[in-house]
């Protein structure tokens, strides 16, 4: 098949924008406006006539031709409205999507000076075993961590409706609901890691203990006057006031 | 500010401690060791039965010379602690240290950065050693023990993790229970009783140095630079063209930084004040991003210790460089621990008594 011209892609495209207020600062009162419908149908009456005139095609030939190019112009026209009207939306989902998430910022930080303020009032350890407990600042924080893991979920599903669409446009969103989606991963780890969670899943601990056999292992081969030898040892100031503040911080005496 | 304690301290500090040369467990009553596992210095504190502490140092250093029967028998009546190692007469401690100034060698440091050093292969049987002479063994099996552990640095990407569960390792196998601690945390537990606690402990290490900031025993901010005693001696050895061993001794020759007299004390004194900049503008950073901060009802402390802060002027120098920060919030004094060495281990025999 040949060719198509896209007539109102090719206007739109070669189109410049400009405000009344700039048309004024060149002197421009009046202006003379045109429909794009009318310059393609201008533009497709010409081919028409030029193709008659040819008199390389009958008359019905014509007819057939021109039917058939303006059914494709419309449906290509409907297409470029449906990614227009999508676009829009993708455009108002973001804008609802970055505004869910600085009021999720806000309630986390709310909820943060919430735990700072139970802290402060509970002295030393009210606020630990709070949090280690699941108390009320924990639980508000566990909250916190759903509402974004589900505003994250929501930001991807997002993006990856965007692709389909297609166009300039939608490929932009894309792009910027993918950012939002790897910011909202950087603030759950974040805020994991602060309350001891994560994302990752990490069950096995590291257990370097063959490491500290071999040393042991090793030294205790290695011929040495180290017993032998006395080590310089110095007396200092005891650590039982220490040990009587703690306890009676921690309401033990 | 009170300016009560910034006073140079090291002579205050060494008339407080008492010297005394005894076994590792002879008067060890109370259960709990503290371990202060530093790059420069390995120190273990445990209570004693007249209410004190006693504290066991010892450098962390070793240095390898050529074996031969002669000098095995010189370092064996001299009492320096040796051990055989691959054909060689591998020196521990702080002789291996005096040794090295007086051969103008460097020493080898089973640490580095506050950590274990991964590309000493010998680091680890060298350092176990050290550990083991300092500690002694526990009183009865699953005694506690907690050992200093530095804070993720912010200027390194440094593995703790493996540090600390190599060290935990090995404190296990001598029958030891092994909680680490970390060091700056420790040092809030020695130094801050009468504050409930409160306020911020600097540990200025050979490896590092580590801040945290602790509100009524609770850490609100860990973290380290790897900047310490040593970096000061890689910059002063590089500026002066002499060996680092050599700008360690030079540092620790009873200089003042305040007053350098010469072009040596002039270059450690720069890099004390470039360091303790360094630091106090990170802290600052830190508590102004308002991230994980108490607010402090009233001005709180700062209390140093380690090595490195036992310099002469190191206290005046400081409150000097801090003065020129726009810290955010008040500060009550400045001070170094009366026991700057022993501080940590002390703070981590507080927490093994308590069973933090």
């Amino acid at each position: 098949m040949e060719p198509k011209i896209d007539v109102l892609a090719t206007l739109e495209a070669k189109a410049r924008k400009t405000t009344i207020e700039e048309l004024q600062q060149k002197g421009r009162r009046q202006l003379k406006v045109i429909r794009a419908s009318e310059i393609s149908g201008m533009i497709q009456e010409s081919i028409r006539k030029t193709l008659e005139a040819s008199e390389l095609l009958p008359r019905e030939q014509v007819d057939e031709l021109v039917d058939r190019a303006s059914a494709e112009f419309e449906e290509l026209k409907e297409a470029r409205i449906k990614e227009q009207r999508q676009a829009r939306e993708l455009a108002t989902k973001l804008a609802k999507v970055q505004q869910d998430l600085e009021e999720a910022q806000k309630e986390l930080e709310r909820a943060h000076q919430e735990c700072e303020a139970l802290r402060q009032q509970g002295g030393a350890a009210a606020a630990p075993a709070a949090l280690a407990d699941g108390g009320a600042s924990a639980a508000v924080m566990m909250k916190m961590m759903e509402e974004l893991m589900a505003l994250k979920a929501q930001v991807q599903q997002g993006a990856q409706g965007a692709a389909p669409a297609a166009g300039g446009n939608a490929a932009g969103l894309e792009e910027q609901l993918s950012k939002i989606a790897g910011a909202l991963d950087e603030k759950l780890d974040r805020f994991g890691k602060k309350m001891g969670l994560s994302s990752a899943v990490d069950t096995a601990t590291v257990d370097f203990s063959k490491l500290a056999d071999r040393a042991l292992e090793e030294s205790a081969k290695l011929e040495s006057n180290v017993d032998d030898v006395e080590i310089e040892k110095r007396k200092g100031a005891g650590i039982m006031g220490n040990l009587d503040k703690i306890r009676k911080m921690r309401g033990g005496g | 500010m009170d300016q009560e304690r910034t006073e140079d301290q090291t002579n205050d500090f060494e008339a407080g401690m008492e010297s005394a040369s005894s076994s590792a467990t002879s008067t060890s009553k109370l259960l709990g060791r503290g371990l202060d596992i530093g790059t420069a210095n390995i120190a273990a504190a445990v209570q004693t039965e007249e209410g004190g502490v006693e504290v066991a140092v010892e450098r962390n250093a070793f240095l390898d010379i050529k074996a031969d029967v002669y000098s095995k028998n010189m370092l064996t009546k001299l009492k320096v602690p040796y051990v055989v190692h691959n054909g060689n007469l591998v020196v521990l401690g702080q002789s291996a240290f005096e040794l090295a100034n007086i051969f103008s060698r460097e020493t080898r440091r089973p640490m580095s950065d506050g950590l274990i050093s991964p590309s000493d292969v010998d680091a680890l049987p060298m350092i176990q050693l050290i550990i083991e002479k300092v500690l002694g063994e526990p009183a009865e099996r699953g005694e506690n023990c907690y050992f200093s552990v530095p804070a993720e640095s912010i200027d390194a990407d440094n593995n703790v993790i493996y540090h600390q569960g190599l060290f935990e390792g090995l404190l296990k196998k001598m029958g030891y229970t092994a909680k680490p601690i970390n060091e700056a945390h420790a040092l809030v537990f020695a130094e801050l009783a009468d504050q409930d606690f409160t306020g911020i402990g600097l540990s200025f290490g050979g490896g590092m140095v580590n801040a945290c900031v602790s509100y009524k025993t609770i850490p609100a901010l860990q973290f380290s630079v790897a900047r310490g005693g040593d970096w000061i001696d890689k910059n002063v050895a590089q500026v002066l063209g002499i060996k680092a061993s050599k700008a360690t001794s030079i540092k620790e020759s009873g200089i003042d930084i305040r007053d350098p007299k010469t072009r040596e004390e002039e270059a450690v004194s720069i890099y004390y004040r470039n360091l303790i900049h360094y630091l106090m503008e990170n802290i600052q950073v830190r508590f102004q991003s308002g991230q994980d901060m108490p607010s402090f009802p009233d001005p709180i402390d700062i209390v140093c210790s380690g090595g490195t802060s036992l310099i002469g002027g190191f206290i005046e120098v400081f409150q000097d460089e801090f003065s020129k920060l726009d810290f955010p919030i008040p500060i009550r004094r400045i001070f170094r621990a009366e026991e700057a060495l022993n501080s940590v281990a002390k703070g981590c025999l507080v927490a093994a008594a308590i069973g933090e």
